[in-house]
């Protein structure tokens, strides 16, 4: 059972995790659940040196964009547990995950990533934020190809598979039209019977605050709509991890980042007032840095050539 | 006349000497070969200088030798230990104008230089009986010994020569009073609240005609204030003197030809005093029992004490506090070790960061508050050019520099005044306020310049860096998973029971 669960692993390091820091194509392996995915992180460590070493390299270079650190921690037993959560979560977009007779399936899984993602613990400290955020960053650039294949005598839809060649052979001679569509991960559900959009965004939601930095940084996202989470407050709370939230923001335009910021501070509840200071101050804190850096980049536009190439 | 000693050479032909690692000739003792007294002490001075004696004096041998046509000279013989050491003196005695030899008993043979890089050995020993045979490369000669100079000797009959950058040198100072200044002197430290020791110490008659021994008082004085050193330095009766080494003293003014502090000849117990201007030396065998000045303050007695009276009213005096007030001072700049930047300067700081050296980055120690950056190096912040200085006129109490804090109280006081707020670094600006920093806060400049909340923010113009960083995006490929997909995952009622956790695992 062990050696089981360890394969297990390695398999999802390296069609998981690996497509997820380095690219490619990724394979959601079988889902674990939220027991499993509770445990299977202990004392875990990927057995491929030569996968681990590039995966390191990957998240550095991902964490360098917003602080400065030579080397991330490796992988503990709760960063396992946000990968295999992923990975169900994932599973939920597959349509091959359950027939016709046990669609009920998808609301146990959905419900165990909700049991798992509530029991994950948000990062200790500035540095297991970044690691995390390293490690995670890219889930929302994840996308499926689905293709709509037409020839002379009919036609066929393919989710997130690559159509046989037997339909795409001769091309001209049989008419062949391929229209490949990228559906981005908020919208892989759509189609499903089973599983509702908004239960699968709400839970992905939920998976994104265990890497509060993550979710700062995609704030500005149309689904599902950044929300105030204990884990991102404790992040603006600290001065470091306000630093890394503003750093992350800066990369999206101002009018958006202010509209989402502020759309979240409505929705924190008015008893919560020591919250409420913390997420409209840090509003007032971005937005006054983008105005700042909005005047830098207008003086910095008079200044020679070469001083600009020499920063 | 000698042979080179040649690469692999092993065998050699002068008694004692051997090869060492380095395959040069080297015998168990060196010996320098000086044509006078002269030269010695030039030898002496010039070795002091970066070397110090204490490594062979254990084993140094001065003599005065004479050879059989009576020529004098001096040779001061050591033990050889290792070719480095005698490179070193080689070359210290190349430059006072005398010649190296090695060798273990009575026959020395020319210590190497350029044109034998290996030594030298002996072609043909002289037979003779002198004590001390010679071979140079120019002559060999024969000596024999005729008197044996004593170092501590021979640094008691140096005479000290003037130089008056002494008097600016730092630091405690010996006093020697005559008999008939001591009191006046004791009097003079107690009225200046001056900190000092004193003793009396006794010394033989100078000549029979005087009655006893003379008298005079030894004062340790661990700094004096600088208006005294002119009245101290031109009094006749008293003479100041900077202390050198451990157990001696020169007079300011002056400075012994040899340095002193390379020579541990004198006794930590004693001290002497090198006087200039062709007087002799101070010798005290033992250091006399030193107590502190304000011990020989003179006292007086009241005829009555007043007793005090539970007054009908109760009167208080006015009180005579005053206010703190800073004055510029036109005393030199001593012990800057603060500085204070305001948060405009900051940008001056991370500039000027740029330029430090590893040693500041990493001695000093900066706060970082409302109020701008305050900056600690007990070292000196003068390395850092920016900001207000400070001086540190207490442990945890800092004045701006060239202020003096008016009304002139002991900083302690001064201190205690304020609260003595444990933990705190106080800083009092020039206009009058007064600011506390916790210690906690000081951390080194070299983190502090590297955390994360002073970096500036990236801005858009790195979104083609991070085109550059990404690679390919991750792509999911849906497709099947097998019998059963869903067998690791509960029911949703099965996941709070405790149970089911072993069967899980």
């Amino acid at each position: 059972m062990a050696e089981d669960l360890g394969e297990r692993c390695e398999e999802l390091a390296h069609e998981v995790l690996a497509p997820l820091v380095l690219g490619g194509p990724m394979h959601p392996v079988r889902p674990f659940g939220g027991r499993l995915g509770l445990s299977l992180g202990i004392q875990r460590e990927i057995v491929d040196l030569d996968l681990r070493s590039r995966l390191d390299v990957a998240r550095v270079r991902r964490a360098r964009l917003l602080a400065p650190v030579d080397a991330l921690p490796p992988l503990d037993e709760s960063d396992w547990a946000v990968l295999a959560a992923f990975n169900d979560l994932v599973q939920l977009t597959n349509q091959h995950l359950v027939t016709v007779f046990t669609r009920r399936s998808y609301a146990r899984l959905l419900g165990n990533v909700r049991w798992l993602c509530e029991r994950i613990p948000a990062p200790r400290d500035v540095l297991g934020v970044i690691s995390r955020h390293a490690t995670f960053c890219r889930a929302l650039e994840l996308v499926r190809t689905d293709s709509s294949v037409k020839w002379w005598t009919g036609s066929a839809r393919f989710r997130g598979e690559t159509p046989p060649t037997r339909l795409t052979a001769w091309k001209d001679l049989r008419r062949v039209e391929i229209d490949a569509t990228r559906v981005p991960l908020t919208e892989m559900t759509l189609g499903l019977k089973g599983i509702a959009s908004d239960d699968f965004n709400d839970a992905l939601a939920l998976w994104l605050t265990r890497s509060p930095l993550t979710d700062l940084a995609e704030a500005t996202r149309k689904a599902p709509a950044f929300s105030w989470s204990a884990s991102t407050l404790s992040l603006i709370a600290t001065t470091p991890g306000r630093s890394l939230a503003f750093r992350a923001l800066s990369r999206h335009p101002a009018d958006r980042v202010a509209a989402a910021l502020s759309r979240a501070n409505a929705q924190i509840p008015s008893s919560l007032d020591e919250a409420r200071e913390l997420a409209i101050g840090f509003t007032s804190e971005v937005a006054a840095g983008r105005a700042q850096l909005v005047e830098q980049g207008k003086g910095s536009e008079g200044e020679p050539k070469s001083r600009a190439s020499r920063g | 006349m000698l042979d080179r000693v040649a690469v692999h050479q092993t065998r050699l032909r002068t008694p004692g000497l051997g090869l060492d690692a380095k395959g040069v000739a080297l015998g168990a003792k060196g010996l320098v070969l000086l044509p006078s007294i002269d030269r010695l002490v030039a030898f002496l001075a010039l070795y002091t200088r970066q070397n110090s004696l204490a490594d062979f004096l254990r084993t140094l041998v001065v003599e005065v030798v004479r050879s059989k046509l009576g020529a004098r000279e001096v040779t001061v013989t050591f033990a050889g230990e290792s070719s480095d050491r005698m490179d070193r003196v080689a070359e210290v005695a190349r430059l006072a104008g005398g010649y190296t030899f090695t060798g273990t008993s009575r026959h020395f043979v020319q210590y190497r230089d350029a044109a034998a890089p290996f030594g030298y050995d002996i072609g043909q020993i002289t037979p003779s009986d002198s004590a001390l045979a010679l071979y140079h490369n120019a002559f060999s000669q024969t000596y024999d010994s005729e008197r044996k100079i004593e170092i501590r000797s021979l640094l008691l009959r140096l005479e000290p020569h003037l130089d008056p950058s002494t008097a600016r040198e730092p630091g405690p100072r010996w006093i020697c009073a005559e008999a008939g200044l001591g009191a006046a002197l004791i009097h003079y430290f107690v009225r200046s609240s001056v900190e000092a020791e004193v003793g009396v110490a006794e010394w033989p008659p100078e000549s029979s005609f005087d009655d006893g021994p003379v008298v005079r008082y030894i004062f340790r004085v661990p700094a004096i204030p600088d208006r005294m050193v002119p009245l101290l330095a031109s009094t006749p009766g008293l003479g100041v003197y900077l202390p050198i080494a451990p157990g001696a003293a020169v007079e300011v003014g002056y400075r012994h030809p040899v340095n002193l502090r390379a020579c541990p000849v004198f006794s930590e117990a004693g001290l002497v005093l090198f006087r200039g201007a062709g007087r002799d030396v101070l010798e005290l065998t033992k250091l006399p029992a030193l107590g502190d000045v304000g011990a020989f303050a003179r006292v007086e007695l009241r005829r009555e004490v007043a007793a005090s009276r539970v007054p009908e009213a109760q009167a208080r005096p006015a009180a005579v506090s005053i206010a703190l007030r800073l004055m510029p001072s036109t005393e030199p700049w001593r012990a800057v070790t603060a500085s204070w930047i305001k948060p405009e300067e900051m940008p001056l700081l991370r500039q000027v960061a740029y330029a430090l050296g590893p040693e500041t980055l990493r001695k000093a120690r900066i706060a970082l508050t409302k109020e701008g950056a305050y900056l600690r190096q007990p070292s000196g912040i003068e390395g850092i050019p920016v900001g207000e200085f400070f001086r540190e006129i207490r442990a945890g109490l800092y004045i701006p520099a060239g202020y003096d804090a008016v009304p002139n109280v002991a900083p302690d006081v001064l201190y205690r005044a304020l609260g003595s707020p444990s933990g705190q670094i106080i800083f009092i600006n020039r206009d009058g306020r007064t600011v506390g920093v916790p210690g906690d806060a000081f951390v080194s400049l070299e983190t502090a310049l590297l955390e994360a909340q002073d970096w500036a923010p990236l801005t858009g113009l790195s979104s083609g860096l991070t085109a550059a960083l990404a690679t390919e995006l991750p792509e999911i490929f849906l497709g099947g998973t097998g019998i059963r997909p869903l067998r690791d995952v509960p029911a949703l009622a099965e996941l709070d029971k405790p149970a089911a956790i072993e069967k899980a695992q």
